[in-house]
């Protein structure tokens, strides 16, 4: 076990900090970040055998799980969602979220936040609830006093701008 | 707020409710109940839902807005040891065994003790997690040279053949019956990589984050084989940082390891080596 478990080392020392800043903005406790990242290699432990290199790269596969996880952590703790029972709970902490792969490889953060900023406020916000603060689309309807139908609409045209602006910049 | 989630039967949602959804189904924004209706439509639907591929391409994306921050120095070895826990829950009881490096040098690069099998009964068949250490030593090689792969693609040109001996390089890392190490520079964490070894007696080493050779001074490959080194090649960085060299090992091969050698390299190493990877079997 010795090669995994150097394997996993090396994998933990070239991405902690990405996972754990992802964990830090979407839980902002540190506790649970860490729980996050933890969890999350748990997780890619287990899953190893099904990463696909042609589907997305190990950073975004990475990425991937630490978001799942952390939404999954930030969720438990408001409990405001239908959430599986607690007998449930170490089978969901091993599902692997669907990846998805790169729109662009120019993802660097300056890239992607003046792809955000092409959005309009009520997208950009609706996006970053979703993603960042791990809200359904009912949360997010109540938090910003708005129909469901608007939300599934802003979340989809800002994704879809987003997308249109990244390829421009290939 | 004028509507509101209404149960959606799994078998009843259309193609347009998965367009209207697919937003948030990258997201993970969706209900429990929705996610799940979603999932399963997108599981046997006949259709290609473009849309969700489309729009969940930007969602990696997003995750680079939130910045690094180092963890804790504590959670390293927390991560670590809730994985080694996960690995002893299912593993066969394994037998502590200390480890000689092979060679005759003194490296100054202990090696823990590492555990050595139980021999398996005849009628024994691998487990799940018996793939997972060749799984996840594939991670690491594609982590280390996956991006770098496809970037010299797009410089074909002048790194086809590199590109070449690159891909032959991760084919034998994961072959039935190759001997790879993880290879690292102790002195400098930025430069790490693999060296294969296929069944059919091909080698392979792939190293990156190398700086260039100090001057007067060559990067060499050897071989170690009965404790003896037989030069295995001079190992040439490129601009970027990455070096591959492709041979045929010596007949009994141990271990890899690198030396700084005079231009032009030596018969015998003249220096302490600063990489040394002994091989194994790829997976059990």
């Amino acid at each position: 076990m010795q090669a995994d478990t150097e394997a996993l080392s090396e994998l933990y020392d070239r991405y902690q900090a990405s996972m754990y800043g992802l964990a830090m903005r979407i839980t902002n406790d540190a506790q649970i970040a860490q729980d996050a990242v933890q969890e999350a290699f748990v997780g890619v432990w287990r899953n190893a055998a099904r990463y696909s290199a042609a589907r997305a790269s190990v950073r975004t596969w990475l990425m991937s799980i630490t978001h799942h996880r952390a939404i999954d952590l930030v969720r438990r703790r408001r409990a405001t969602v239908a959430l599986p029972e607690a007998g449930e709970t170490v089978a969901a902490a091993l599902t692997v979220p669907d990846v998805w792969t790169e729109v662009s490889r120019s993802m660097d953060s300056d890239t992607v936040r003046e792809a955000m900023a092409h959005l309009p406020e009520a997208q950009r916000q609706a996006i970053e609830l979703a993603y960042f603060h791990g809200l359904t689309q009912v949360e997010i309807a109540e938090r910003t006093q708005s129909p469901l139908g608007t939300i599934k609409s802003r979340v989809r045209l800002g994704l879809q701008t987003m997308r249109r602006h990244l390829e421009d910049l290939e | 707020m004028n509507d509101a989630v209404r149960p959606i039967d799994t078998v009843q949602i259309t193609c347009e409710e998965v367009a209207e959804l697919a937003g948030l189904y990258v997201l993970d924004a969706l209900e429990p109940a929705e996610r799940a209706a979603v999932a399963a439509h997108l599981g046997t639907c006949r259709e290609a839902h473009e849309e969700v591929r489309e729009l969940g391409s930007v969602v990696p994306a997003l995750a680079s807005m939130a910045p690094p921050i180092d963890a804790p120095g504590a959670l390293r070895a927390r991560v670590l040891d809730a994985v080694a826990r996960e690995a002893t829950l299912s593993a066969p009881t394994p037998v502590a065994a200390s480890r000689k490096l092979p060679g005759r040098f003194s490296t100054g690069l202990t090696e823990p003790a590492r555990p050595l099998r139980v021999p398996a009964p005849a009628t024994w068949r691998p487990p799940a997690w018996a793939s997972w250490g060749a799984a996840m030593v594939a991670v690491l090689v594609l982590a280390v040279v996956g991006v770098w792969g496809l970037g010299i693609q797009q410089r074909a040109d002048t790194a086809e053949q590199r590109a070449e001996v690159l891909a032959q390089a991760i084919a034998a890392f994961a072959e039935p019956g190759s001997s790879v190490a993880i290879l690292r520079d102790s002195a400098n964490p930025d430069a790490s990589g693999f060296a294969a070894v296929s069944a059919d007696g091909r080698a392979y080493l792939v190293m990156v984050g190398l700086p260039e050779a100090p001057a007067g001074q060559t990067y060499q490959a050897w071989y170690m084989a009965n404790d003896q080194p037989v030069s295995a090649g001079l190992l040439t960085v490129d601009a970027d940082g990455y070096a591959v060299l492709a041979g045929q090992p010596v007949p009994g091969t141990q271990a890899v390891v690198l030396t700084r050698e005079p231009t032009g390299g030596s018969e015998q190493p003249t220096s302490e080596p600063f990489v040394v990877g002994e091989l194994r079997p790829a997976a059990a």
